[in-house]
């Protein structure tokens, strides 16, 4: 990020320091139209983040969102002006389709005639305006989901904030719901938080990625800056890469590089382990194994190797990559 | 197109027949129900059914009772619902001894209920007093003082009835309201409320059943005199005294008119799903 | 008649013992009488100083309901002195007309002698004007189903003795 973009941002855009004891000391900095990816594993308060943001939960340290702080005097949830899509979608079952997606509009004092019209707009743009009459639970799952996050962008909120938004949908469904959200989130003016599971998610819609780390920000850059050196492992075994740390640089190198063998391994490979196998299970072509040496590393191996070497839960065996395959970057974020 | 019968067979058939030892405690509990009732059915002297009805005292009963439920129940919703959603969304001091006290006058005996009455709102009541010294306005022998004697046994059903309904229904939906700019009025409104409604309707029923067959609270606190405090209830004791031929005829009117209310109810309302 | 089996039966006025009579109870006689007053609380909230006094507006009196045997002396006594104004509530026995008196929720009640004197001086009393022409009499009979007619008679005898005339005069209740 540009030193240009920050001090926009601290403007127009977003300025935190969420500080919720316990669980999350983050800052966090984001431009008008910036979309964020929040990754990290579970526990590591991605959504604690999003629920501060939205006031749902209640935090120390300091928020300001277009120039206003939310935090000093506190600012209510409802006045707040965020959108929230949340993983279980949370549309109201005794409205239809489109009073879920006029509900903001007219909390918001909009006529019924005006936030009828606009939400009916939104519901067309994702392409289920002919559902604007059904009850939720005559929705599918994608289609639920489509209506959350019109339900969501139709007060046009300063902040949309979404919980997992694919998380339990289908790998079609979520692949074509990525594709149009990703349409919606390019013509958003406002600041987009995106907390996901999938690397996918972050490498397709974000234009930033923050990873947090028990309560803590452990890596914050575009989403090939993360993917390529991640520095964490959680990262790394998102984007398939194993990572090794090492005083003060990272080590990094992908499981197609690794080689597979039972005895000790001769020549000039630098590194190399011994370990027992955990799992292997298909991954693409190849079968990837996974296995405890004196940390978890990843091999991808042909599925000939695999019956040849007898890769089964338990079997000892070596693994070793050479140092051209290994790619070194500093600890330090920066 | 399958008919019900059909459609027990094939439960049957794929679960097994109940086992005895539920049918038979449950045969036991239908029989204690329905017995008694057919038997007030068969008692019925149904000769003297009409011209009960036409009798002025029966027909001033019968418009107490009308009366003093329907008013019970609207006093219910416009109260009792505010006082059920804040015992369920909000956390204020001595909440669970509000509740507590609440579900009290389920437990007590309506004479108690009563005179508990008596002593909050009879003349020389703790608050009856203040009302006459300042108005000069008593309650009780009023058609006044038999709604609030209603409404003071048949609340707890209802409030009970709804919180349980708005706990049920969960804070979720009240949370999602909250960031799509709604304060808690028009929350409460279109989400807390609609949500609530099957609790709300649940509520009403019992509240309004209770009403009508309310007679301890109301005669110890009301009075009883025809056309003003006297409910069905109350003239059915009074008749059962003197005459219980007549008093089993009266009882069929109330349950007649209750039934007929119940199923008129339940065709627009209580369809179990 | 339904009912519980019993050696003796006396009751409240003679119509029901007129309708016991074919069934069980044979050789009834009167064994007391009571007459009716009126009671108003002990400080006397409204001032009745007579039985007149009831008729103004503004007394809530109460008396008990008609098809109750108290309820009938009060109506016929009502009706003897001309009374236009109608109680504030009929209750169903002349107890729950003592308690409205005694809690001061009523202004004054038709209650027996009886249930004046056993009030004591928690009520006040007022004399009903031509109360003497509506005597409540009570009799007493023992009952062919007992299953100790001896026990049965031997009690009917003691109530109609000395002894208990005296124990009865007590408590309030009049002469046969």
């Amino acid at each position: 990020m540009a030193d240009g973009a920050v001090s926009t941002a601290s403007t127009a855009g977003l300025t935190a320091h969420i500080l919720v004891p316990d669980r999350l000391d983050a800052h966090l900095v984001a431009a008008p139209g910036e979309v964020m990816a929040v990754i990290g594993p579970n526990g590591a308060g991605k959504t604690t983040l999003l629920r501060a943001l939205a006031g749902l939960v209640p935090m120390a340290g300091s928020l300001t969102v277009a120039g206003r702080s939310w935090t000093d005097p506190p600012v209510l949830v409802r006045d707040r002006n965020v959108g929230l899509v949340f993983q279980d979608q949370s549309l109201f079952p005794h409205l239809s389709a489109l009073d879920n997606v006029a509900f903001g509009l007219r909390a918001r004092g909009v006529p019924r005639a005006g936030a009828e019209a606009t939400a009916r707009s939104w519901l067309a743009r994702f392409g289920i305006a002919e559902l604007a009459a059904r009850r939720p639970r005559e929705l599918s799952g994608g289609q639920a989901q489509r209506v959350a996050i019109a339900r969501a962008l139709a007060p046009d909120p300063a902040l949309l904030l979404l919980d997992e938004p694919f998380g339990g949908l289908d790998v079609g469904v979520a692949t074509t719901l990525r594709v149009e959200l990703a349409r919606h989130l390019a013509s958003y003016a406002g600041i987009a938080l995106l907390v996901t599971h999938d690397a996918l998610d972050a490498l397709t819609l974000a234009d930033r990625v923050l990873v947090l780390d028990e309560g803590r920000v452990a890596q914050t850059g575009s989403p090939q800056e993360v993917a390529a050196r991640p520095r964490t492992d959680h990262v790394a075994r998102l984007v398939g890469l194993n990572v090794i740390r090492e005083d003060d640089v990272f080590r990094s190198f992908s499981p197609s590089a690794v080689t597979v063998s039972l005895g000790q391994p001769e020549g000039s490979a630098r590194h190399r382990w011994r370990g027992t196998v955990v799992s292997a299970a298909p991954h693409g072509d190849a079968v990837r194994i996974l296995v405890a040496a004196d940390r978890e590393l990843i091999a991808d191996v042909t599925p000939a190797a695999t019956a040849e070497l007898g890769l089964v839960p338990g079997r000892e065996v070596w693994l070793s990559v050479k140092e051209t395959a290994v790619r070194t970057y500093a600890r330090a974020p920066g | 197109m399958t008919t019900r019968a059909d459609a027990r067979r094939a439960r049957a058939s794929t679960l097994g027949r109940p086992p005895l030892v539920l049918v038979v405690p449950g045969g036991i509990a239908a029989a204690l129900l329905v017995l008694p009732l057919v038997s007030l059915v068969l008692d019925t002297p149904w000769g003297g059914f009409l011209d009960q009805l036409r009798t002025q005292a029966v027909r001033d009963a019968l418009r107490i009772t009308a009366l003093a439920s329907a008013v019970t129940v609207v006093a219910c919703l416009l109260l009792g619902t505010p006082l059920a959603w804040l015992l369920a969304r909000v956390d204020f001091r001595g909440r669970a001894l509000l509740r507590a006290a609440v579900a009290v006058p389920l437990v007590l005996p309506p004479v108690v209920a009563g005179v508990a009455l008596v002593s909050a709102l009879g003349r020389n009541g703790l608050l009856g007093s203040v009302l006459r010294d300042t108005t000069g306005v008593t309650l009780p022998y009023t058609t006044t003082a038999v709604v609030i004697a209603h409404t003071f046994v048949s609340m707890p059903f209802y409030v009970l009835s709804v919180e349980g309904a708005l706990r049920a229904s969960g804070e979720r939906y009240d949370v999602v309201a909250a960031t799509l700019g709604a304060d808690r009025w028009t929350t409460f409104r279109r989400v807390t409320l609609p949500l609530a409604m099957p609790g709300v309707l649940a509520g009403s029923v019992l509240a309004w059943a209770r009403s009508l067959g309310e007679f301890g609270a109301t005669i110890t606190f009301a009075g009883n005199y025809p056309g003003t405090t006297q409910t069905m209830p109350s003239l059915i004791y009074q008749t059962l005294q003197a005459d219980p031929e007549v008093a089993r005829t009266l009882s069929m009117i109330l349950l007649v008119a209750s039934v007929a209310i119940l199923a008129a109810l339940r065709n627009r309302w209580l369809t179990a799903p | 008649m339904d009912g519980a089996p019993a050696d003796v039966l006396a009751t409240a006025d003679t119509a029901t013992m007129d309708s016991a009579k074919s069934a069980q109870a044979q050789g009834a006689q009167d064994f007391a009488t009571n007459t009716m007053v009126l009671v108003t609380p002990k400080d006397n909230p409204a001032g009745i100083k007579t039985f007149a006094d009831i008729d103004r507006s503004g007394v809530a009196y109460v008396a008990c309901v008609d098809t109750a045997p108290c309820g009938k002396v009060a109506a016929a006594l009502m009706s003897d002195n001309k009374v236009s104004s109608r109680p504030a509530s009929l209750e169903v026995d002349v107890k729950s007309v003592l308690a409205k008196v005694t809690s001061d929720e009523a202004d004054a009640g038709f209650v027996y002698t009886t249930d004046a004197v056993a009030a004591g001086d928690q009520v006040d009393t007022v004399e009903i004007p031509h109360a003497a022409d509506e005597i409540t009499t009570y009799p007493i009979a023992p009952l062919t189903q007992s299953e100790n007619p001896d026990l049965a008679r031997q009690f009917v005898d003691l109530v109609l003795s000395d002894q208990g005339q005296q124990v009865l005069r007590d408590a309030g209740f009049g002469k046969p």
